[in-house]
């Protein structure tokens, strides 16, 4: 085991090294695309200022497995956290390396799992359009049959604070490919580079202003006949926003004095205690599945007089998508609707006929006042169910991303009271 | 004797490079894996940096001539954008080179 700590230092630096002109070629290619000038510097994790605002985006590429110590750990995560953001470029799609970048976020960050990213990820999005790209054949002779880009990442309060590539965008950038590469293909591997810039640069920008978690607590008294609220936790990125709900649940109270409790737990629905809340919230970005188990218990509690609120954050296809399947399997005789401008939920206690939106959403719709969208499942005579496919909680917290498709901080707001009112009336 | 010992020394050490080399390869670099993929061989240089100052500015001038002053600017600064990116370097390869500095 000692042995594996002894460095041979011809291949260390060809590890880090293997292109030595990638990056400086990228930032030719950006200056000529879009016609920004910015400078790359070399240095060692310990020379690595902790405040992002000095460099904001760390990049590391390789070809070895490789593993950080916990003082690493714990800087690369306080890093990040802080507004930074690292890049992990797979040389040559070489599997050790990639695992070791998974395995190594996965200890940094145990409360958020690595996550494939799909296509509607503003990521692929934030300059050029490139949910689908090029690979060198070498990409579909290693087994991978696709034309989608492969980035793993994880993702908190809505961005990506570490990014993965499985395959190879160094080459690209160097103009260096060849046929039998696991790699992008130049103009691919440029454009992605170009938007993890654009995308890293505009989140920086927002995660400066973003607030900060807040915590509620409880007086010590009984939180009995108090609107308590559970949060379902399932295989996947089921957090994406850590004060969004003790906001919203603050902001409801002092709106009708409902007394409500601000701790929230987060349960599997395969935990009885569900049974106990009478509001659950789910969330998430990406696709996901319940377990059979799960399925049919949330049934049950929607079957009992349970009522689910649901939410794809920041207006995400791949929860939209997952969450309508999840609908369609537990309820096939009663079809996910448009809740009426009519209904109660658009007028207790505010009268929400119209919602701003964000400026993704704005550019979607083509305009920047619209009619609420929430939509609903009918369960025994009453909707059980309300979703809302715009995201909602990050105007919870009064910091939507600039890339979310939703609604802006106040009509979530006022829509996110209603809703909460809507469930204690049900 | 003492060449029988200084070559049975040599052999050792050798073997115990060899051994440490193949325990660094065999205790995980990875490159025995499935999937791993060596660095490219085509390693092209990085650019050399630019002149900051001109060639005619390390001209002397003529013996023969009277003597004038110098036409001397001072080194050019170019202009440096922000930096964006901060590309990781291992530690062992600074420790490497500090090293090296001290020999």
């Amino acid at each position: 085991m000692l042995l594996a700590a002894l460095p041979c230092a011809a291949q260390d630096d060809i590890d880090w090294n293997a292109t030595p002109n990638d990056v400086n070629n990228l930032l030719k290619s950006m200056k000529e695309m879009i016609d920004v000038n910015y400078s790359v510097q070399v240095a060692t994790l310990s020379e690595v200022a902790a405040d992002p605002a000095k460099n904001p985006i760390l990049y590391r590429s390789g070809h070895y497995n490789f593993s950080y110590s916990e003082g690493q750990r714990k800087r690369i995560r306080e890093y990040c956290l802080a507004g930074g953001m690292i890049i992990y470029n797979t040389g040559l799609g070489s599997a050790p390396f990639y695992r070791s970048a998974v395995r190594e976020l996965g200890l940094i960050f145990p409360e958020q799992p690595v996550q494939r990213l799909s296509s509607d990820h503003p990521i692929f999005h934030s300059y050029y359009d490139v949910d689908r790209v090029q690979y060198c054949p070498g990409v579909k002779a290693a087994g991978f049959v696709g034309n989608e880009p492969w980035f793993d990442a994880v993702e908190i309060n809505c961005r990506v604070v570490a990014l993965v590539s499985r395959w190879g965008m160094s080459v690209g950038w160097e103009d260096n490919t060849l046929p039998e590469y696991q790699a992008y293909e130049s103009e691919s591997a440029k454009k992605l580079g170009v938007n993890i810039f654009s995308y890293s640069s505009a989140m920086r920008a927002w995660a400066k202003s973003q607030a900060h978690a807040i915590k509620f607590v409880d007086k010590p008294e009984s939180s009995a006949n108090k609107v308590a609220m559970v949060q379902i936790v399932y295989d996947g990125v089921w957090k994406t926003r850590h004060a969004g709900l003790s906001v919203i649940l603050q902001t409801f109270n002092m709106k009708t004095d409902v007394p409500v409790k601000f701790a929230i737990k987060e349960l599997r629905l395969s935990d009885p205690e569900i049974f106990n809340a009478p509001l659950l919230y789910l969330t998430g970005h990406e696709h996901f599945t319940l377990k059979q188990s799960e399925a049919v218990q949330l049934k049950k509690y929607l079957e009992n007089g349970g009522f689910l609120l649901a939410e794809a954050c920041c207006g995400r296809k791949g929860f939209d998508l997952a969450f309508r399947n999840v609908m369609a399997a537990l309820f096939p005789g009663s079809p996910m609707k448009t809740i009426p401008q009519d209904n109660a939920i658009f007028h207790m206690p505010n009268n929400v006929e119209k919602v701003g939106v964000t400026p993704v959403l704005q550019q979607a719709l083509g305009t920047a006042v619209t009619r609420p969208k929430l939509e609903g499942v009918e369960v025994n005579g009453h909707v059980a169910v309300v979703y809302s496919p715009y995201g909602m909680a990050g105007g919870w917290e009064m910091s939507q991303s600039p890339y979310a498709r939703g609604y802006d901080d106040v009509s979530c707001q006022r829509l996110g009271q209603n809703i909460l009112m809507y469930s204690v009336t049900q | 004797m003492k060449k029988e010992t200084n070559k049975t020394v040599t052999v050792g050490m050798a073997l115990l490079a060899t051994t440490l080399c193949m325990g660094t390869v065999l205790a995980g670099d990875g490159s025995n894996e499935p999937g791993f993929v060596p660095p490219p061989k085509n390693r092209q240089p990085p650019p050399a940096p630019p002149r900051s100052i001109s060639s005619a500015e390390t001209t002397d001038p003529c013996c023969c001539c009277p003597v004038t002053p110098q036409a001397r600017t001072e080194a050019k600064k170019p202009p440096q954008p922000p930096v964006l990116i901060t590309k990781l370097k291992s530690e062992t390869s600074q420790a490497t080179t500090t090293e090296k500095k001290k020999k």
